[in-house]
């Protein structure tokens, strides 16, 4: 499942620091700086990479990585 | 004369009451409302005990109420202390303990940490929340809110300071693991902020995005070099500043005309903002500080908006901004790092070798500013001070020593080439490497640590860690210091080791293991 893969992609990657069970769907990402700068570029590589979806420059909105249910439904609307 | 901060908003709220001086998305507050709003909140304050130099913690997101915490924090006679919202309650409740805090600016979202924040700093009087409520009051401080706010004049106190009372404190990456909270006085901003207005040519149309954290020094430049002529400033929001696309559509939506960013950021406008389409006609002035642009970005973004003028600021947080440079043309995108230029007005420089003489021009020598950005001090740490604000070995007054490396070139602007110690930077933010040391070696698993800054193109450097520990593994001992140390601080990888190599004096040998970290 999508949500699982981008869950365990922040826990391992972008140090997430709270506990993984922490990281619901709807945990906050950029309000926390779960996502941060730096992250960002992370997770569209991500994507585009592990995924296999075509992330676009206009999909870089604060709306598509509120959250993990957001990526997730992001990932959904590319494919 | 504007010899205060909020001189310049006063004097702008008369001289054009209604014209807009903030912008947070849809909220705009005009000067006469934010001068109304910022007299009513230095009123409650001062109606609560404050008294002239105490410190107020401005503990809330980038909005109009932290910005207006700010001017009443400075009418009020005190010094506002920006603290971060990311950063952990730990770092934050240290800061306010550190400089006893008296008020704090908040919002109900930082409401958690407000309690690790009272336990830290007996001075705590109150905590103020310009907008919302909570549900449940909290032990300790009185909660004050709109309401109270509302039942104040809105008239300026009128408080009496002069220019060499400090006005604010940043604290920064200290390298025995704790913050220290530079001082600045309403002077040393000044003579950046004033200077600016008159360099780069604002008026009173031009309008300014907003996009550093308000504990960063480049905030300095987007509030007061506004405020002094009546400009307008865009708040760009914390949660938006990592989307190039938004940033651009902020530009283009409000015609911004002056931007001042970090060179990270710009540097993802051109790999990610597609600058080379909409319309950034608006735009006359990017000016980028904090740490090197990579010249091959600096070229690209110059050559994708041949209409704007770039200029390379440079200082750290003791001077603020103490030497400029104008870009004449794009280099070449293999050119060698951009110059930092020479002093700004009001402020001398000297490069100084070993031995304390003047190096000549072309020879390395250590960066020393005198002049009006020089800060006062570090809060509470004498040490500290006297080691690098030193008596002028050249002449009266005082020094500081920047610890950055410089050579003057021919035309008589420097060239940047890199630190004393191991302060590093990392996209903007700069970083004691020894912090981060402290942080791993204060889990009790943790035999010993090297913090390592890894060169990388687009944000200066990468962070990594190599520790000697038992029974830990990476994710655990993160989890341990993202209780300690700011998410950026925080290494990508930490590399667990039997034991670290040494040098012939028994030191940790830190080049060693640089190179087989850059070498992977």
């Amino acid at each position: 499942m999508i949500q699982e893969k981008v869950r365990n992609f922040i826990v391992s990657e972008l140090n997430f620091s709270g506990a993984p069970e922490e990281l619901t769907d709807d945990y906050p990402l950029l309000e926390k700086e779960v996502i941060d700068s730096m992250g960002i570029f992370q997770i569209v590589s991500f994507l585009e990479d592990e995924v296999g979806v075509e992330v676009d420059d206009e999909d870089l909105v604060p709306e598509n990585f509120a959250s993990i249910g957001h990526i997730a439904k992001l990932v959904e609307d590319k494919r | 004369m504007n010899y205060l901060l909020h001189h310049g908003l006063e004097a702008s709220a008369r001289r054009s009451p209604n014209h807009p001086a903030l912008v947070v998305g849809d909220d705009i507050l005009t000067y006469a409302e934010l001068d109304a709003a910022a007299n009513r909140l230095a009123n409650l304050l001062i109606a609560r005990g404050m008294e002239p130099g105490d410190r107020v913690g401005i503990f809330l997101d980038k909005s109009l109420a932290a910005i207006t915490g700010i001017y009443a924090a400075l009418k009020a006679g005190g010094v506002y202390v920006p603290l971060d919202p990311a950063a952990p309650a730990s770092r934050i409740a240290y800061i306010a303990g550190n400089c006893n805090v008296k008020f704090l600016i908040s919002s109900p979202k930082e409401q958690d940490a407000w309690g690790e924040i009272a336990g830290a700093d007996e001075a705590l009087a109150a905590v103020v929340m310009p907008a919302g409520e909570v549900d449940e009051p909290i032990a300790g401080p009185a909660l004050l809110t709109a309401a109270d706010i509302a039942t104040m004049p809105d008239t300026s106190p009128g408080v009496g300071r002069i220019d060499q009372d400090l006005a604010l404190m940043l604290y920064t990456s200290g390298s025995t693991g704790a913050p220290k909270g530079v001082m600045l006085t309403h002077r040393n901003v000044l003579t950046f902020t004033q200077w600016a207005v008159v360099e780069y040519g604002l008026t009173g149309d031009d309008r300014l995005t907003q996009m550093a954290p308000l504990h960063f020094d480049l905030s300095t430049f987007d509030l007061y070099s506004s405020a002094e002529v009546g400009a307008t400033v865009y708040v760009v929001p914390r949660t938006s500043i990592m989307f190039p696309m938004q940033i651009k559509k902020l530009v283009e939506r409000h015609e911004i005309t002056v931007m001042y960013s970090v060179p990270s950021i710009l540097t993802m406008m051109v790999e990610r903002a597609k600058l080379d389409t909409g319309d950034l006609q608006s735009l006359r002035t990017i000016l980028f500080a904090g740490e090197v642009f990579p010249t091959k970005y600096l070229s690209r973004i110059m050559r994708l908006l041949p209409h704007v003028s770039f200029a390379n600021l440079y200082g750290p947080t003791e001077t603020n901004v103490c030497t400029a440079y104008t870009v004449p043309a794009p280099p070449d995108e293999d050119g060698p790092t951009i110059s930092i230029g020479s002093a700004i007005e009001n402020v001398e420089t000297f490069v100084v070798k070993e031995g304390q003489t003047i190096a000549a021009p072309g020879e390395v020598g250590e960066l020393y500013v005198r002049g009006g950005s020089v800060m006062a001090g570090y809060w509470g740490d004498e040490e500290k001070t006297a080691a690098s604000r030193i008596p002028n070995p050249f002449g009266a007054d005082v020094v500081y020593k920047t610890g950055d490396l410089v050579k003057e070139e021919p035309d008589g602007n420097y060239t940047f080439l890199g630190r004393r110690d191991a302060q590093i930077k990392s996209r903007g933010y700069r970083i004691e490497l020894g912090e981060i040391e402290a942080a791993l070696n204060a889990h009790p698993g943790v035999v010993e640590s090297v913090a390592a800054a890894i060169p990388d193109e687009k944000i200066t450097n990468r962070l990594e860690a190599v520790a000697v520990a038992t029974d830990l593994d990476q994710a655990t001992l993160l989890k341990f210091i993202a209780d300690r140390v700011p998410k950026y601080m925080l290494p990508e990888q930490i590399h667990f080791r039997e034991l670290l190599p040494k040098t012939s004096t028994g030191k940790i040998d830190r080049q060693s293991i640089q190179r087989e970290l850059e070498d992977q």
